[in-house]
């Protein structure tokens, strides 16, 4: 157990204890691996953990805990996108307690039928802006040990996104992982309205994945939830980058960083310069 | 059962692809799926398994039912399934075949385009070496050696492979490469019940579940655990899809150059309007109730109705599920 | 290939008859069942839009039609209300199990049924008018929201002169309404019947059903002689597509009629209990 593990615990067990929180939403080791827990007593905290398998973007669960008060474990980019949801009016600050971890990246996870058991750090770390969440409650800095420190790199290689959309399967993990898709009615899943098929049509993944970028552009935090939890790799953070990219360059706006700072489609006028 | 050398694997491989449509697992992308292959060489058979099961070849994930012609009257059937070879397939895939056929064979409906696929394709399993982490095929008796669907079975020994012939249909593709086989010899006997029991004796020591217990399910249903376990759940349908039994479909009409078409494709039972009906009212409106549903369903619902377990213990969906819900919690707590 | 039990058979819309503001009675033809049994369903396409189970309404006699009441829901439901006489509907049955006919012989028989819940009882009450001798005394118990939402009108005055014994109820009343107004639960004492030896079927919305059951135990009716009708989300209607496997049955083919002791059985959601 490391010494940001300990803090961890000990923060939540507080929390619980004093009843400042009903419920902590963080990570716990399964199998292996790690996965999403929910812990409401404060004897249970001693399960919580935290380490670069912790890929799981846990913001992704506060729109089913509305009403409660909820302490939650957050890398930097699940702060970020704690961010976005505050700005969309999608969380209540005053509800939630932040349990920002400072985290060095995270491994991309390892998933039934790899042909390598080699574990990288996943490509979306490597673009990271914020290692700690903008918003925090309490922040518990990494061990003198870091777990993975590599260089930024951006992959400036083109994609060939055509036959990458056409591996997909449609299986909707990409959404359902993410914090920021949170429409009771995915407009691309098929069923209201009838913008795509609801049953997987190949020619159609395009105007799938493409319309997702679109709602995620401005918005994504690059969290890689959607990334790690596609069963057929495709690099969706590498997408919402490149448009994020976009409102970078000409607006200088990157998600995620401050409650206070308006989406730029929110706050544009026309034949106003900037 | 009988014996196959190395080499005489070799142009067996090379026969086949030659004269049929051979599917085999190949490296793609980081993982391991099911391809054509055009040449032998192609085939990576010391694999572990292949990411998503190879149920698409029998029910894909989206295929066309009929098409009506209103000006005709004309109705066009589906094609009928065609001629391959699936090589390779692990035997708790090959357990999941014939699970399938109990399902969507059962009369007095049988689902044609399912039948013609399962007819027109022979499926060769090839034993498990090394058992996964997330494996449990021993719960359900679907390998790691031999499975139940399958019409050959393949078990690398030294020296070459043991033939196990399943059916009619397996002896058809011998008898075309008869020479190439050999009755299996006293000691290549004993390998193979060496390696079977040092097998499952490895998955044995990981999980061992009394299945006659998973029938308590429905009747002790915990829902306090399943809440507990359901909180974590997205709702995506990862599970299902990546399930080599999961066969339950959605079916789409749409109107396509002036003839209508209706397609099946998989859905999932984990989606929220899988049981809303119109009118709004839904059986199951709860993420708890279709949580419980799943699991009742595949250990407990389709024993009573079909005969075989819904589960042969791949481990796809504990390894895949973003969230990390695991069946092997739910049948140590009940089996 | 095998007979392509997904595939429906193109039949024609021949009339169209207002039942209640939001319902309507659809009679088809040709009737290409060879028979079916009161109480079965039959998947209903509307091409290019999509299908759904419905009860047939009709008299198993009728060999050249066939008929479905029909509330507007949803896509398919106001698809087929917008339908019009000539119109090709496709059809695929008939599924299910129906009423216990065979149980029926010789025993007093009281349908219950509530809104559009008559539907599958209609064709049930004329198949027994068919062949009344072989029956004990038919009486049915009716009741919708408003009179203006009562099923088939038209019809009671035959079926009583038929010999039904037939009362009615309304939730609410309204314009010139006589009869009794309430729940249909507090008209089941009214028929005049050897309770223990009675079949009883019943068919409604799922919170009637509930109510209906518990009245009928209490007023002397026997579980052993009690089925319900009961709905679900169907895609195929012969037992593949999953959307209906409830606790090892399925609604369409161990089903949608369920005995009393069958339904006891069910999961919560879709038991009635």
């Amino acid at each position: 157990m490391s010494r940001a593990e300990e803090e961890l615990r000990s923060i939540a067990r507080r929390l619980l204890d004093r009843k400042e929180v009903e419920l902590i939403v963080g990570y716990e080791y399964h199998g292996g691996s790690v996965r999403p827990c929910f812990v409401s007593k404060p004897e249970e905290a001693g399960k919580l953990v935290w380490n670069a398998e912790c890929w799981f973007n846990l913001a992704r669960y506060l729109r089913g805990l509305r009403g409660l008060r909820i302490g939650i474990v957050a890398k930097g980019c699940d702060g970020r996108s704690i961010v976005e949801l505050i700005k969309e009016n999608q969380v209540d600050k005053g509800s939630i307690v932040v349990i920002a971890v400072e985290c060095t990246g995270v491994l991309k996870p390892y998933k039934y039928g790899s042909n390598s058991a080699e574990r990288r750090l996943a490509d979306y770390c490597r673009r990271c802006v914020s290692r700690v969440s903008p918003v925090a409650d309490y922040i518990v800095k990494q061990d003198g040990q870091a777990h993975l420190v590599e260089n930024p790199v951006n992959g400036k290689d083109a994609l060939d996104w055509l036959s990458l959309f056409r591996k997909c399967l449609k299986c909707m993990s990409c959404i359902k992982a993410c914090p920021l898709c949170y429409c009771t009615e995915c407009s691309i899943e098929g069923f209201k309205p009838d913008l795509v098929h609801r049953l997987r049509v190949p020619q159609e993944l395009f105007t799938f994945h493409l319309t997702r970028a679109l709602h995620m552009a401005g918005r994504c935090v690059e969290c890689g939830a959607c990334e790690s939890a596609c069963p057929v790799e495709i690099p969706l953070t590498r997408l919402y980058h490149e448009l994020n990219e976009w409102f970078r360059e000409n607006y200088g706006y990157v998600p995620g960083v401050s409650v206070k700072e308006a989406p730029p489609p929110l706050v544009f006028k026309e034949g106003v310069e900037d | 059962m009988l014996f196959l050398s190395e080499d005489g694997f070799k142009r067996l491989l090379n026969g086949l692809v030659s004269s049929r449509n051979v599917i085999a697992p190949v490296e793609a992308n980081g993982y391991f799926d099911f391809k054509t292959i055009k040449h032998a060489g192609e085939a990576f058979l010391d694999y572990s398994n292949t990411r998503l099961p190879p149920k698409r070849f029998f029910l894909p994930q989206r295929e066309i039912v009929f098409k009506h012609d209103p000006k005709t009257g004309v109705l066009h059937e589906p094609a009928l399934g065609s001629e391959a070879v699936l090589l390779g397939v692990r035997p708790c895939d090959a357990s999941a075949l014939s699970v399938l056929d109990n399902i969507l064979l059962k009369p007095p409906n049988p689902d044609p385009l399912y039948e013609s696929r399962r007819r027109s394709i022979t499926v060769i399993s090839l034993s498990c070496a090394k058992p996964r982490e997330e494996c449990f095929c021993n719960v359900f008796e679907t390998g790691p050696v031999r499975g139940s669907g399958e019409d050959i079975t393949l078990t690398r020994i030294t020296g070459g492979l043991l033939v196990e012939v399943r059916s009619g249909r397996g002896q058809i593709l011998i008898d075309g490469f008869a020479s190439l086989f050999e009755e299996a010899g006293a000691q290549h006997l004993e390998e193979y019940e060496e390696l079977s029991r040092r097998l499952t004796k490895e998955m044995s020591s990981r999980i061992e579940i009394a299945r006659e217990r998973l029938v308590r399910l429905e009747e002790t249903l915990d829902e306090k655990f399943f809440q507990n376990e359901a909180q974590k759940c997205v709702e995506c349908s990862l599970c299902s899809f990546a399930c080599p039994v999961c066969y339950c479909f959605d079916t789409e009409d749409y109107l396509e150059k002036n003839v209508y078409v209706r397609a099946k494709g998989w859905d999932t039972c984990a989606s929220p309007v899988f049981t809303r009906m119109a009118s709004g009212l839904d059986p199951r409106p709860s993420k708890v109730d279709r949580f419980c549903h799943r699991f009742c369903h595949k250990l407990s619902r389709i024993p009573m109705a079909f005969n075989a377990y819904g589960c042969v213990g791949c481990g796809r969906c504990v390894s895949l599920c973003p969230a990390g819900v695991d069946i092997r919690e739910v049948l140590k707590r009940w089996g | 290939m095998g007979l392509n039990p997904y595939a429906p058979k193109p039949v024609r819309i021949i009339r169209i008859k207002d039942e209640t503001p939001d319902t309507k009675t659809f009679t088809l033809s040709p009737n290409l069942f060879e028979s079916f049994a009161p109480g079965q369903f039959a998947m209903l396409t509307v091409y290019g839009v999509g299908e759904a189970p419905f009860s047939i309404c009709s008299s198993p006699f009728d060999k050249d039609r066939l008929q479905f009441s029909i509330r507007r829901m949803g896509s398919v439901t106001s698809a087929i209300h917008e339908a019009s006489e000539g119109e090709e509907i496709g059809v695929r049955g008939p599924y299910g199990r129906g009423w216990p006919v065979k149980e029926m012989e010789g025993r007093s028989i009281l349908l219950v049924g509530g809104g559009i819940g008559l539907a599958p009882l209609r064709s049930l009450i004329l198949h027994l008018l068919e062949n009344k001798n072989n029956y004990g005394e038919i009486a049915v118990c009716y009741g919708a929201r408003s009179p203006s939402l009562l099923m088939y009108r038209d019809e009671f005055e035959e079926w009583i002169r038929r010999g039904v014994d037939l009362h009615l109820t309304v939730d609410v009343g309204e314009g010139d309404w006589k009869g009794n107004v309430g729940v249909v639960t507090t008209i089941l004492d009214k028929p005049k019947l050897n309770r223990a030896d009675t079949v009883v079927c019943t068919c409604g919305p799922p919170v009637m059903i509930r109510f209906v059951l518990k009245k009928l135990v209490e007023l002397g009716y026997s579980k052993e002689n009690i089925y319900a009708s009961l709905e679900s989300k169907m895609r195929c209607g012969v037992g593949k597509c999953g959307h209906c496997h409830f606790g090892g049955k399925h609604v369409c083919l161990d089903g949608p009629v369920f005995k009393y002791s069958e339904m006891l059985e069910l999961p919560r959601g879709i038991s009635p209990f």
